[in-house]
């Protein structure tokens, strides 16, 4: 995790407390990078949503039963990223200047190893063809080629727009990108605001404070995969969440 | 009506009932065949895999029938390597199921990914940090090298021994066994490793999830030691099916023998090593990623009980009687302990690859279930078929087992 | 001496030329050349290219109606995004919004006017052209029965098009106005209901408001504007206490909104009058409002027949709300004194938007509830706003009022019109066929898509779909200043499609009714030029993330080009009068009776044995089937289980187990009315004995599809004021 001058880490703080479970941080990201519509046999096993919101409870029952949403994207692990390990063909790449885990559906060959060596799930095979309905094809984004079937895709931090925001700050002569210039679509539309998105290696930045705070945690970090998308909640039924099954069996145990 | 084309000296059915078995194996051949169009222009959504189990049948399939197309590899080292040549009873046999078992399994992983024209990708972009490249370099390379053993087979048949080139051609071969034998080996090692090694690398799935030495996870040596352990067991249960099939002696009981005690040896280490891994794996391995491992068996479907199975009943008991030196002069005690190895095998590879895709990972995550569908098994279906095919031409047609003839003359 | 070329020879050439061409580039050549062929099959679609431009305009999908930035490539929108800076939708809109552009390629989309054939439960369409299908509505107009009426709903009252109907229909002898009974304003409607006089629109002051007391309206999920609403959810979290919003959800599911409340009362079913009642009890009986304005402002506070206001509350104590609601009386009292102390405080009600309104007596006691906490015209509480002008050809003419669909008599709609715009509100389809004579009766409805009700109509004339035309947007629901913009179309609409106005005139034509003269353009235009003169308000420019007073416009003209090219006028504070009298029984006569009634619940406190549970429909706003949504969608839908599709019940898991029910398996709900088969998912927040099933949409299914699709509210019951929110029923395993 050393940060090297001049490279960035693009990572998430996604405050679990203010997600409402709209979707429309879904959404936006299948328009914004041209996911079809199911098919009509898809289902949640079968369907590509690159960010998914999930529903946990705290396990009680009725009334004390308690809900929250948690939005799961890429998680763009930093430390032998579990994709970019397995995949044959070298068609995911860890880029070292932004930290995006990237994926080439184009090189892809569809085996579907990234896919058993993920353990946050967030990679989707194109089980069918895309296809949308007559005329809706006119209002795919052009920053962003649609797949083919028999490929894996993920979310990639809306990678389209950073080279757009690169582009524009060129155009302007700036050397570097300003923080806010470059968001992906999901942190754009989300209307309580609740994922910030930046460089994790700017210490100053909002995403970094956030994440350092202690309130926040990442799922899953006993597997060292380094994720550079954390979460916040101040409630406990949520963090417990971020606990390793085993703490948490133990607290159980201890609490008796 | 092919009298011509059947090795002399050897007694085979007559043509019309041959003629009737490949027609019913060739229309299970067909309707698998029709399958794998289907998934093929369609698309995998014929299948019944999804994001969550992206691995299925057809991938428990291909580790189990490469684990056991391993007799292939490992006959052939101890033959031409070890110099054991009683094993050339049983060589044509194994380097034939070997090239059914490897060009099967490629076949449905044609199928399996979802743009078979960019297989060529993995040579051209290779990542050498993965398992699966390896894989696929291994498996490629190991099937020239089972094609080329298998020429002679098909060279020594009795029409093609006719031309002279070929035999002249198949002689050098034959000079060049040793040296195929050992690349074979070589080969063979690797990519039954790093299918093991698949697994074991990893991190993201704790089930999985081995320590590792060097670079291979320990899962990489016990997948190899397991294959060179089912090997000889394979060919002790296929030569036996054959031969109850076909109603003759097809190898004298020595060959039966040698190949349960290799087998039962290597087992035994096998079942060590294993026992010793699967130690580590619970009380150091897992509990550092944060799980329990006996979370891991909290279902009833895949209680500790597949645990149990697969190192004791399916492991350490044969091992015990493929050694035990009394018993194993019957011939039913060294079949039935060779189906339990092989059987063993297969429950390995399924919890290897079934199981850690059912396991969740997430916290807010559950268990999940998968059955294949129709097409996957008749794929799978075909893949026998295509076997039983290949492998009752080679019979009727080639001279698979040397000491056939002897055998089968009536004593004097 | 030729050679004859044999077998040997043939195979030879042919052995050679596979080993040969090995050596050739033919096959690497192919090998490269077929994987980039994978790339580029004709069937992957290719996106547009071209200049990307931003255009303006503001979404005409529900009420709220945000305003839009589409980014466009030529005359395509490819994405929609919120105006930042936009003092009513705040920068955002919701994720219906955000694929709105995709609606116009929607598989259910009609093109041209259809006439729809019913047999069983399958419909067959068949294209007409529209000048037939106006010709047979405007027959079956002027051949009806003297006691038989011409019915218009208009699910987006205020607009011209709605003043156009109400005119259209004066015209005709029984012409009668219907809105749906619909749950957003029923709160309102209620308090204009009980007021002496006419206090005009209202609006919720909720950026001043401290404690909202709302009876399951969907307030933090589909209500409003729902920019506004995200940033009240900040002031849910404020430090300082004196800005705090504190949002206390009464509502028996928990819904998105409970969850994220401050406080959630999970009520039992259909006890929300109780409650309203038990809480104003309470406030008072402990003297926590203002008696003495109270005692100057209700007409029936205090009276001497023991028929009072006072004599009402007095028989709803805690100790006794408490049985009928399953809600403790410390939490009773409790809230009613938050709601009395920490002011200023609003009651709101409204219902879900599939589960429909709350009722009449429900309402009321909201009403009453309001009153008592004396947030009437103050800040913070339901405030008045202006009314907006009207354009000047429109004013002269006679329009029906309103009427109520519970009110009129069964059997007496002859001819029925549906009018496009949406509510985002269901209304079940048995609602309205119990209003029409029964097999005479002639259904047009004007919906772009054949969804929902529609698929219920004999005709079928579709208006253009969304961002096709150009779209009146009043007021959004709640909002405290009167409001007004366009929605720009940004595509092409069909040859087929009719506008609204253009239907209703050709109709007003056909059937000899004089409407004002004019396009639906001309009719808008003159609606602006209203607005200018009236000099009042100011322009928000969504370009320039600018306001300015209206009067730098400087024109009509100019007016009405800056709210095309994306504009959106507010208009100042409206003060409202000296507050009225009014009623807080409502009817002199029955109200007494029909509110005492309440203290039971609307299920009178027992179920019938055959039918133990309580069928409770749910949705979210505007996704409850007659609208439609985009196929993108399904990412929230089928594809995630985020949002719950239609016809899935969501029931206790010891409720499910003791039925014998499989999380996850099939089952069949029955009730008087039917029977249906839903699928069971077991949940931990669903209160025993109770189960909610979902109404929703099934994005990208082609409903254009011949069976028309069962849905929950069918087979729903209906009170006397039509509300459909609890029904005895059973559930069975199949």
């Amino acid at each position: 995790m050393d940060t090297k001058p001049g490279k960035s880490r693009y990572g998430m703080v996604i405050d679990i407390d203010r997600c409402n479970g709209c979707g429309a941080c879904m959404v936006a990201c299948a328009v914004e990078n041209n996911v079809p519509p199911a098919e009509t046999r898809a289902t949640e096993r079968t369907g590509i949503t690159w960010l998914r919101v999930f529903k946990v409870d705290n396990g009680e029952s009725f009334p004390e039963n308690r809900a929250a949403f948690v939005p799961m994207p890429c998680q763009h692990c930093e430390h032998e990223t579990p994709c970019v390990m397995v995949c044959p063909q070298n068609a995911i790449e860890l880029d070292k200047q932004t930290g995006i885990v990237t994926q080439v559906p184009v090189r892809c060959l569809g085996c579907r190893y990234c896919m058993a060596a993920c353990p946050y799930h967030v990679r989707y095979f194109n089980w069918w063809d895309p296809k949308w309905p007559q005329g809706m094809e006119k209002a795919l984004n052009p920053e962003v080629a649609p797949r083919m079937r028999g490929v894996v895709e993920k979310c990639n931090f809306c990678h389209g727009r950073l080279q757009a925001a690169r582009a524009k700050a060129a155009a302007a002569g700036e050397r570097e990108l300003k923080e806010g210039t470059y968001v992906p679509a999901c942190v754009e539309v989300c209307p309580t605001s609740a994922i910030t998105f930046g460089d994790l290696a700017d210490e100053n930045s909002e995403v970094a404070k956030l994440a350092r705070d202690e309130n926040s945690f990442r799922f899953l970090t006993r597997l060292e995969t380094e994720p550079k998308v954390y979460y916040r909640s101040k409630q406990p039924f949520v963090r417990k969440f971020g606990e390793s099954a085993l703490e948490r069996m133990k607290k159980e145990a201890a609490n008796g | 009506m092919d009298k011509h084309l059947i090795p002399r000296g050897l007694k085979r059915s007559p043509f019309g009932r041959f003629f009737l078995w490949i027609l019913l194996w060739a229309a299970v051949f067909g309707l698998g065949l029709y399958a794998m169009y289907l998934c093929l222009y369609k698309g995998l959504n014929q299948t019944n895999m999804d994001n969550r189990y992206a691995f299925g049948l057809w991938i428990y399939l291909d580790l189990t029938v490469i684990a056991l197309g391993a007799g292939a590899f490992f006959t052939g080292f101890l033959l031409y390597v070890l110099r054991r040549d009683e094993l050339r009873a049983v060589i044509n046999s194994a380097v034939v199921l070997g090239f059914i078992c490897y060009s099967g399994a490629i076949v449905v992983l044609m199928v399996d990914v979802g743009q078979p024209l960019r297989a060529w990708f993995t040579f051209w972009h290779p990542n050498v940090h993965s398992m699966l490249t390896e894989v696929t370099f291994c498996l490629t390379c190991y099937l020239t090298v089972l094609a080329i053993e298998y020429t002679p087979i098909l060279l020594k048949s009795r029409k093609l021994s006719q031309i002279p080139s070929f035999l002249v051609f198949e002689h050098e071969l034959h000079k060049a066994m040793i040296v195929l034998a050992g690349v074979g080996t070589f080969l063979s090692f690797f990519h039954q490793g790093s299918l093991g090694g698949m697994f074991g690398v990893m991190r993201g799935r704790p089930f999985a999830f081995r320590e590792a030495f060097g670079i291979w996870p320990s899962t990489f040596f016990l997948f190899v030691l397991s294959a060179a352990a089912v090997g000889p067991s394979f060919i002790i249960v296929s030569t036996w099916l054959i031969s109850q099939i076909s109603k003759k002696t097809l190898v004298k009981k020595e060959v039966y023998i040698l190949l349960a005690r290799i087998s039962g040896i290597l087992l035994l280490i096998y079942v060590f090593f294993k026992a010793i891994d699967t130690l580590v794996w619970i009380n150091s391995t897992v509990p550092s990623t944060g799980f329990s491992a006996f979370e891991f068996y909290v279902r009833q479907e895949f209680g500790t009980w597949i645990l149990f199975t697969e190192i004791v009943l399916l492991g350490l008991l044969p091992a015990w009687m493929l050694l035990n030196q009394k018993r194993r002069q019957s011939l039913a005690w060294i079949i039935a302990a060779a189906f339990l190895t092989c059987a063993g095998v297969v429950v390995n590879r399924f919890v290897t690859t079934i199981q850690t895709l059912a396991l969740p990972t997430l916290p807010f995550d559950q268990f999940l279930t998968y059955v294949p569908s129709w097409q996957e098994v008749a794929t799978f279906a075909a893949v026998i078929a295509y076997g039983v095919l290949i492998y009752s031409l080679s019979f009727r047609y080639m001279k698979l087992f040397p000491q056939e003839r002897e055998l089968a003359a009536p004593p004097r | 001496m030729a050679k004859i070329i044999e077998r040997r020879d043939l195979m030879k050439l042919a052995g050679g030329a596979a080993v040969g061409i090995v050596f050739t580039p033919a096959p690497w050549k192919f090998l490269d050349d077929s994987s980039i062929w994978t790339q580029n099959w004709p069937w992957i679609p290719k996106p547009l290219r071209g200049e990307l431009i931003t255009r303006f305009s503001v979404c005409a999908m529900c009420p709220a109606g945000c305003a839009l930035r589409a980014q466009c490539i030529g005359k395509q929108p490819i994405s929609l995004f919120g105006v930042p800076g936009h003092p009513l939708s705040q920068g955002t809109l919701c994720p219906l919004g955000f694929t709105g552009h995709h609606l116009a390629y929607h598989p259910s989309r009609a093109t041209e006017p259809l006439r729809i054939e019913h047999s069983n439960d399958s419909i067959n369409v068949i294209p007409i052209s529209r000048d037939l299908a106006v010709a047979e509505i405007a027959q079956a107009i002027q051949s009806k029965g003297a006691d038989e009426c011409i019915a218009v709903i208009d699910s987006r009252p205020g607009r011209t098009v709605s003043l156009l109907y109400r005119q259209f229909l004066a015209g005709l002898a029984k012409g009668v106005y219907l809105c749906e009974p619909t749950g957003t304003c029923a709160t309102f409607d209620t308090l204009q209901a009980l007021s002496e006089k006419p206090i005009g629109p209202l609006g919720l002051d909720l950026e001043n408001t401290r404690t909202l007391l709302s009876f399951g309206a969907p307030i933090l999920d589909g209500w409003g504007t729902p920019g506004r609403i995200q940033s009240l959810r900040r002031n849910q979290s404020q430090p300082d206490a004196g800005k705090r919003l504190q949002v206390i959800q009464i509502e028996t599911r928990q819904s998105r909104t409970a969850l994220f409340a401050d406080q959630w009362l999970p009520i039992k079913p259909g006890t929300e009058a109780a409650l309203a009642l038990g809480l104003a009890n309470v406030i008072v009986r402990e003297k926590l409002f203002d008696e003495a304005a109270i005692r100057r402002n209700a007409v029936d506070f205090d009276r001497s027949d023991s028929r009072s206001y006072l004599d009402l509350v007095g028989q709803f104590q805690p100790e006794r709300v408490t049985e009928v609601t399953g809600i403790s009386q410390d939490k009773i009292v409790s809230v009613a004194r938050e709601a009395a102390r920490h002011g200023p405080s609003i009651a709101l009600g409204g219902g879900d938007p599939a589960g429909g309104p709350l009722g009449e007596a429900e309402e009321i006691a909201i009403a009453g509830l309001n009153l008592l906490l004396g947030n009437l015209g103050k800040s913070g509480g339901i405030v008045g706003r202006s009314e907006v002008p009207v354009a000047a050809e429109m004013r002269s003419a006679a329009a029906v009022s309103p009427s109520e669909l519970a009110k009129i008599p069964d059997h007496s709609i002859r001819v029925l019109l549906m009018d496009a715009a949406e509510s985002g509100n269901a209304l079940p389809w048995t609602l309205i066929e119990k209003k029409l004579v029964s097999e005479r009766a002639v259904v047009a409805s004007l919906s772009p898509y054949l969804a929902g009700n529609a698929r219920q109509a004999h005709f079928l004339i579709p208006a253009p779909a969304h961002l096709e035309s150009l779209q009146e947007i009043p007021t959004p629901d709640g909002a405290v200043r009167s409001s007004f913009s366009l929605s720009a179309p940004l595509l092409a609409p069909p040859e087929g499609a009719t506008d609204p106005i253009d239907f209703i005139r050709s109709l007003a034509t056909a059937v000899g009714v004089p409407l004002a003269g004019g396009s639906a353009m001309d009719l808008l235009k003159g609606r602006a030029s209203a607005i200018y003169e009236n000099g009042r308000g100011e322009i928000f420019v969504f370009a320039e993330n600018k306001i300015s007073d209206i009067k730098e416009a400087g024109s009509a003209e100019r007016f009405w080009d800056m709210l095309k090219a994306g504009g959106c006028w507010i208009d100042a504070k409206h003060e409202m009068e000296s507050a009225p009298r009014f009623s807080l029984l409502g009817e002199p006569s029955q109200g007494f009776e029909k509110l005492s009634a309440s203290a039971q619940g609307r299920l009178q406190a027992s179920l019938p044995k055959e039918y133990p549970l309580v069928l409770m429909p749910f949705g979210w706003r505007f996704a409850v089937g007659n609208g439609q949504v985009s196929p993108v969608m399904s990412k929230l839908y089928q594809e995630s289980g985020l949002r719950d599709m239609a016809n899935q019940a969501f029931i206790n898991p010891k409720t499910g187990s003791a039925l014998g029910l499989v999380d996850g398996g099939q089952a069949v709900v029955a009730t008087r009315q039917g029977s249906m088969p839903v699928k069971i998912q077991f949940d931990s927040g669903v209160m025993p004995g109770v189960f909610h099933v979902a109404v929703g949409p099934a994005p990208n299914k082609n409903e254009m599809a011949k069976k028309i699709d069962e849905n929950i509210l069918e087979i729903c019951q209906a009170g006397n004021d039509l509300a459909w929110r609890v029904t005895p029923a059973q559930v069975r395993k199949v």
